[in-house]
């Protein structure tokens, strides 16, 4: 209803202001800033105002870029993929299999590990999975293999280590729309004849699948947008887009190319949001 | 403290739509009017603009013969009870109730003893350290009428505030505001859109319709003597006969209708508003059929009718009857009145309790 | 029944070996904080708690922790307060553009902290203002802001307008309502909004390394002391702050959802 209040302007305005103001002060300033700086050039030392595309076109000329920024969107997109798979099933226990009383135990062991730090959980990984790490050891103590495995400083590490953390998001994300769901339609669809296989096919999944999306979006903008992990884990070998942004920072100071190849990146994370909310507009359809 | 209320000249439009029109209405000081009402006939706006949420779009508010149109909600002597209490989950009874005396900066000492006081008079000190979500609908409804006491306000608004009861409980509090209210002496404006409701709590009733006063009194006279078709029907159930005005003089009015020509007493014309010629119903409540074989002073004869339908009410018996002229009509006779379904029996009117109104 | 056995097997095992994979690290890391040796690998020897020693002398990691504290809790405060006056506001009055506000405002979470990261070094570059704490504050509020603001606009419900209302009606003024009514009404969201704000703004890296000089985080110190190698005083101060945050969730999961549960 349209009511007549009795409020000021001033004072509907005075709460949401604060908020408003520090976005646009630190949030779309910095990035503006950013855009116009991306159009300029680092000559001599020097940040000049050159005002044309050229750090762009640079980028598509530049072989180990393009191999950088499908490097992130490769490792990405298998983690997602990866993560859900593994997650889904594990979700899907804890949900119908395991007691309702001790679900809540379960979920919460399932995403302990998540509240180790950030960057201690990539070295831990190190420890696992470096050439005198434990499975190397294990390995080769059992006779399995011969010569230590190749697997950290590559991106099968990074990837395990990606996995390792999503998987925990994505359990989480899918236990909640597991058990949003009413028990009612699983029981519909066995009263009309369907067996648990055809029922999860057909009825589950779907019901699912928004919540799902939303995780895997989740998960694929995390990850293309992170350094630490691939950083320590896939080390100098095979760069990612968020590394050879940091080396232009850190080396070189070259902020106008770090900046044109930060938006080439916020570009992906965009088109990867377009392309979910296209497909889970017609999912909805 | 109590306090009389004028309301001259209030519009009030949302875009298009006007929800309430050129009201003007007096409610006295100290009595318990209700604002009665389908749904959507603008009462509700009407308490809102009371109250202060909504400024009007012309018109004025005068508490006591002072100018409050403009004044903002805390600063008029009106308080509101919200229809879902809108009790604050965080604090106890006690809380809740000293809340207006501790905005006025009483201190915690007289807000104490104050809140406990009201708790009382609503019979709930014993509870005074629970919260709201561990008591029932009707304590709420309670804590939510002493918090609205404890700022000692000049006019009480109730936002419907028995609607969220059952019934039997429903009944008992109509008792206890009305009770209450006469204790404090504050004006209270009640809304509901129960007639019974109106009419068990009620000193004064305003029925309205499509953003319009159209009848005020007390119960008895909406009752008895309707203003319009519209009250009459909305107040309890009401039999209609149309007809046309043939003639009148001093004495008798003569009308005609279905039923042929009637000659009803000249007091049937309750609110002096038809003349000759005048398209009008003839109105009778259930009660007025005579139980066959009554005597009365001015019996008004309809012929015979049949028994569609009847059911038993406990204390009186009620009756569909298909009358003469092809209408089904209502009748309530006695408990000892038991007559067989499609039996014919004479449908006999008191004429002096029958009212004529213009034909709407 | 056979079919069932194979079922019941097959969840078992697929369960086990998944929260096996999810432990594995953190496993590894807390055993060789013991180590009793230079490196952190098998065979292990031990245990000891020397290198939890040689962490709490660390007085620039202990630094690095307080500082991490400093910044998790201001930060999250201020996040908190911004947030939750922005969504009152949204929810409560007629602005106009609020589809924009609400659009603008939760804006930052779809950007990679590296992104904001560079843009606020770039734009504090320009403006000559030296990094500090403050400057990582200022980052975690950027990031946290949306998210406080997120959770708790979508707790904000009609059903409160009536209790705020009746409050205005008693004679409380609007800064009375939201302090003494609608703040507490809306504790538990606000309490789990700042929880979380905490532990983002307690573990995020990449702000605070590009926003960063010489006073520095505990995420940034561990960064440095991975650069020398594998060491089991790393697992000592990784173990630490794993054991910190299971602190505070616990003291999270004590304060807000035994509330939420009450209610």
């Amino acid at each position: 209803m349209n009511h007549t209040r009795l409020e000021t302007r001033w004072q509907r305005w005075r709460f949401v202001l604060p908020a408003l103001l520090w976005t646009v002060a630190f949030f779309v300033v910095p990035f503006v800033f950013m855009v116009v700086m991306s159009l300029w050039h680092r000559i001599g030392g020097k940040i000049v105002a050159t005002w044309n595309l050229d750090n762009y076109s640079n980028f598509f000329a530049k072989p180990h870029l393009i191999k950088a920024l499908l490097n992130s969107i490769e490792i990405s997109l298998s983690v997602t993929v990866i993560s859900l798979l593994l997650a889904y099933p594990l979700a899907w226990i804890i949900a119908e299999r395991v007691p309702v009383r001790w679900q809540r135990t379960a979920l919460i062991l399932a995403v302990l590990p998540f509240w180790t730090s950030y960057v201690v959980r990539s070295y831990a990984w190190l420890l696992v999975l470096a050439k005198q790490g434990i499975v190397n050891t294990f390995l080769l103590d059992t006779g399995i293999i011969v010569e230590p495995l190749a697997i950290a400083s590559s991106r099968y590490a990074t990837v395990i280590g990606f996995v390792h953390f999503f998987v925990m998001l994505l359990t989480l994300t899918i236990y909640a729309n597991l058990k949003q769901l009413s028990p009612n339609y699983a029981r519909a669809a066995a009263d009309l004849g369907a067996g648990p296989w055809r029922t999860f096919w057909h009825v589950i999944l779907p019901l699912t699948l928004p919540g799902i999306m939303v995780g895997a979006f989740l998960t694929f903008v995390l990850c293309i947008g992170d350094y630490i992990t691939p950083k320590i884990l896939g080390g100098s070998n095979e760069l990612v887009l968020p590394q050879v942004i940091m080396l232009q920072i850190g080396r070189r100071a070259d902020f106008p190319n770090a900046a044109a190849l930060s938006i080439l990146l916020m570009m992906v994370v965009t088109l990867a949001y377009v392309v979910c909310a296209r497909w889970l507009k017609m999912e909805r359809t | 403290m109590t306090a009389r209320v004028d309301i001259a000249q209030l519009t009030h439009r949302f875009g298009s739509f006007t929800a309430l029109k050129d009201i003007d209405l007096t409610i006295a000081a100290g009595s318990f009017a209700v604002l009665l009402g389908p749904s959507g006939c603008g009462k509700t706006t009407l308490l809102s603009v009371l109250g202060g949420f909504l400024r009007p779009s012309a018109g004025s508010i005068l508490l006591d013969g002072q100018d409050v149109t403009q004044v903002p909600p805390a600063k008029r002597g009106t308080t509101t009870m919200f229809q879902d209490y809108a009790l604050f989950p965080h604090m106890n009874l006690l809380d809740n109730v000293g809340f207006g005396p501790r905005m006025r900066g009483h201190s915690r000492k007289r807000r104490r003893q104050q809140s406990l006081q009201l708790l009382e008079l609503v019979g709930l000190h014993s509870e005074a350290q629970k919260k709201p979500h561990e008591l029932s609908g009707g304590q709420r409804q309670r804590v939510a009428l002493a918090r609205a006491l404890a700022v000692d306000p000049d006019v009480l608004l109730l936002d419907e505030p028995l609607g969220a009861l059952d019934l039997k409980l429903r009944r008992q509090m109509q008792d206890e505001l009305k009770a209450i209210q006469k204790r404090v002496g504050t004006t209270f404006i009640h809304v509901t859109h129960d007639q019974e409701e109106a009419m068990a709590i009620a000193d004064e009733i305003i029925v309205m319709n499509g953003g319009v006063v159209v009848d005020q009194g007390s119960p008895e006279s909406i009752y008895l003597h309707p203003a319009s078709t519209f009250s009459a029907a909305f107040m309890g159930d009401a039999n209609l006969i149309d007809g046309r005005v043939l003639a009148m003089d001093s004495h008798t009015i003569t009308v005609t209708t279905e039923f042929g020509q009637l000659n009803l007493n000249a007091f049937c014309n309750v609110n002096q508003n038809i003349g000759s010629g005048d398209r009008i119903c003839v109105c009778f409540r259930p009660e007025h059929v005579l139980p066959p074989g009554t005597i009365a002073e001015h019996p008004i004869d309809l012929g015979l009718a049949v028994i569609r339908d009847s059911t038993f009410f406990g204390s009186h018996q009620r009756y569909q009857l298909l009358a003469a002229d092809g209408s089904i009509y209502i009748a309530q006779l006695p408990q000892s009145a038991s007559m067989a379904r499609d039996s014919q029996m004479p449908l006999r009117l008191d004429g002096l309790s029958l009212v004529v109104l213009r034909a709407e | 029944m056979a079919r069932r056995y194979i079922q019941t097997t097959l969840t078992t095992v697929y369960a086990a070996l998944l929260y096996g994979f999810i432990f594995l690290p953190v496993g590894v890391l807390v055993l060789f904080s013991f180590q009793d040796s230079r490196l952190p690998i098998m065979p292990f020897k031990g245990p000891t708690l020397k290198w939890y020693e040689a962490v709490l002398a660390d007085s620039r990691l202990i630094e690095s922790m307080v500082n991490s504290l400093i910044v998790a809790v201001s930060s999250s405060l201020l996040s908190v307060v911004l947030g939750f006056l922005a969504a009152y506001a949204l929810a409560r009055f007629y602005l106009p553009g609020k589809g924009w506000q609400r659009a603008l405002l939760t804006a930052p979470l779809t950007v990679s902290y590296l992104i904001i990261a560079l843009g606020l070094m770039i734009l504090f570059n320009a403006l000559g203002v030296s990094r500090s704490l403050w400057t990582i504050g200022v980052g975690h509020v950027v990031i946290n802001t949306p998210l406080c603001f997120a959770i708790i606009y979508s707790q904000m419900g009609d059903h409160q307008i009536n209790i705020e209302r009746a409050a205005r009606d008693l004679g409380a003024t609007e800064w009375q309502t939201l302090l003494l009514i609608t703040a507490p009404m809306m504790l538990p969201s606000i309490l789990a909004s700042f929880f979380l704000a905490m532990t983002f703004s307690w573990d995020e890296f990449i702000i605070a390394f590009l926003l960063s000089r010489f006073d520095v985080t505990l995420p940034v110190e561990i960064w440095g002391l991975l650069r020398s190698g594998l060491s089991p005083k790393t697992n000592a101060a990784g173990s630490l702050v794993f054991l910190i945050s299971i602190g505070l969730l616990i003291l999270a999961e004590l304060m807000v959802f035994r509330r939420m549960k009450k209610t």
